[in-house]
């Protein structure tokens, strides 16, 4: 399941704009230097691409991620080919930007645990929860998931796409999509049952 | 108990509900969306690729939420008496007008010679709202330096040092929330901040205008014969006002 990510405020600026356009026409028309349609483009993904590395990275280096994955769609809007995929080429551009963080922390001896604030969390939780406290446990525990299949469940949640899209743009086989969404799912149900069956 | 409990159902059907009620609890979990900061700092971005404006709306949520996004800013409470090493680079006895003038040229001068990037170097620094001197000046360091010499203030001084969306090569440790900043400027009586000179036109002002003056938190710029001001009512900033030269 994916969300709608316009906000009040920013359906108000979308209003403003043509909502109905796709993607690929936005795109053209960004080349064309109507900076308006970039707007829009921008509005429509910000959210999930967001989320896709504030829920991987610490605060500081989500931010940088994200800003680096807009600067480089930027940079090489002329190489995109319109093709009705523009949400899956913006994930890749996120992915590679991700993996890029991911080798620079291993070079420097840094363990890949996303937001370390907010796995410490689970210490606070004791007998019932609120709901509050369940979507912090939640993202707690997709912290906790391996990079692969963290990366696949978050682009599945926050996307569109089907399996053989994030396939693609993970560089992963379909049966290999298919596994590690299974395993990511088990254990998020697994580590959640800890704390709803109290 | 949560009104989020997972659904009972036989075997298989459970694992479905368990994984469609995981994930309507992601759905239902905070929509976290990026800093105004970043919001304001990618459109510039997109808008400079083809040199085209933003759109109305946009322009007017940047005006000062976003609109800072690629200025670099440094808050510390004026508290501060600066001295030493830090103090000698960055003030100066000569009066804050002359000094913010000859920011401005010297970051013209350096922008024209190296671009944009070695222009971020140069940061114009003023204590706002304190004593008359109105003490002003230059810190004019690498941006290697620039977390050094901020870090080095803050322990020695215990202030505060923030900076919104610096130079990308900026230590992110020195990347706050901007609408912290903006608080911070606009909330306290009494504090310094720099900003950089090349980046007036985040203020909200067109591309080409100028910071002439910071003082009593009243900014004020110049595009052409047009002088501007805002200033910091209340905590939060006014519209800016327009008169002739």
């Amino acid at each position: 399941m994916s969300r709608s990510d316009v906000s009040p405020a920013d359906q108000t600026l979308a209003d403003g704009l043509e909502t109905d356009d796709s993607d690929d026409a936005l795109v053209l028309r960004y080349r064309q230097g109507d900076s308006g349609a970039f707007e829009l483009l921008y509005e429509r993904h910000k959210g999930p691409i967001y989320r896709f590395f504030l829920r991987q990275l610490a605060p500081a280096q989500a931010n940088d991620g994200f800003q680096e994955t807009w600067t480089k769609l930027i940079s090489n809007v002329d190489k995109f080919e319109p093709r009705g995929a523009f949400q899956a080429y913006l994930f890749k551009l996120a992915h590679n930007v991700l993996m890029d963080y991911h080798r620079l922390a291993m070079r420097s001896g840094i363990s890949d645990n996303a937001p370390s604030d907010i796995v410490e969390e689970e210490s606070d939780v004791a007998g019932k929860v609120s709901d509050m406290q369940l979507r912090t446990l939640l993202h707690a525990e997709i912290a906790r998931l391996p990079l692969n299949q963290r990366t696949v469940w978050l682009i599945k949640q926050e996307t569109q796409m089907n399996l053989s899209e994030i396939a693609e743009l993970t560089g992963a086989t379909l049966e290999g999509v298919k596994s590690r969404l299974r395993y990511a799912n088990e254990k998020l149900k697994a580590g959640m049952q800890r704390y709803v069956r109290a | 108990m949560s009104e989020h409990n997972p659904p009972e159902h036989d075997e298989r059907g459970r694992q479905d509900d368990a994984d469609r009620w995981i994930s309507e609890l992601y759905d239902d979990a905070d929509a976290a969306m990026p800093p105004q900061a970043l919001d304001a700092s990618i459109l510039q971005a997109a808008a400079k690729k083809f040199d085209t404006p933003l759109s109305s709306e946009h322009r007017q949520r940047n005006r000062w939420a976003g609109g800072l996004a690629t200025a670099a800013i440094v808050v510390i409470t004026a508290s501060v008496f600066f001295s030493g090493e830090v103090t000698e680079q960055m003030l100066s006895p000569a009066p804050a007008e002359i000094q913010v003038s000859a920011a401005r040229e010297q970051n013209a001068e350096t922008l024209a010679k190296s671009g944009q990037d070695e222009a971020r170097n140069g940061f114009l620094m003023q204590r706002v709202n304190t004593a008359p001197e109105a003490d002003t000046g230059i810190l004019d360091a690498d941006d290697s330096q620039l977390e050094e010499r901020a870090q080095e203030v803050s322990k020695r001084r215990q202030v505060s040092v923030f900076a919104a969306s610096p130079p990308s090569n900026l230590p992110t440790t020195l990347v706050p929330d901007c609408s912290t900043i903006q608080q911070g400027i606009c909330i306290a009586d009494e504090l310094v901040f720099a900003v950089h000179p090349a980046c007036s036109q985040n203020f909200g002002l067109p591309p080409g205008a100028k910071v002439v003056r910071m003082q009593d938190l009243v900014v004020t710029f110049e595009l052409g014969a047009i002088r501007q001001s805002t200033q910091c009512v209340k905590g939060q900033w006014a519209t800016p006002g327009l008169h002739p030269e």
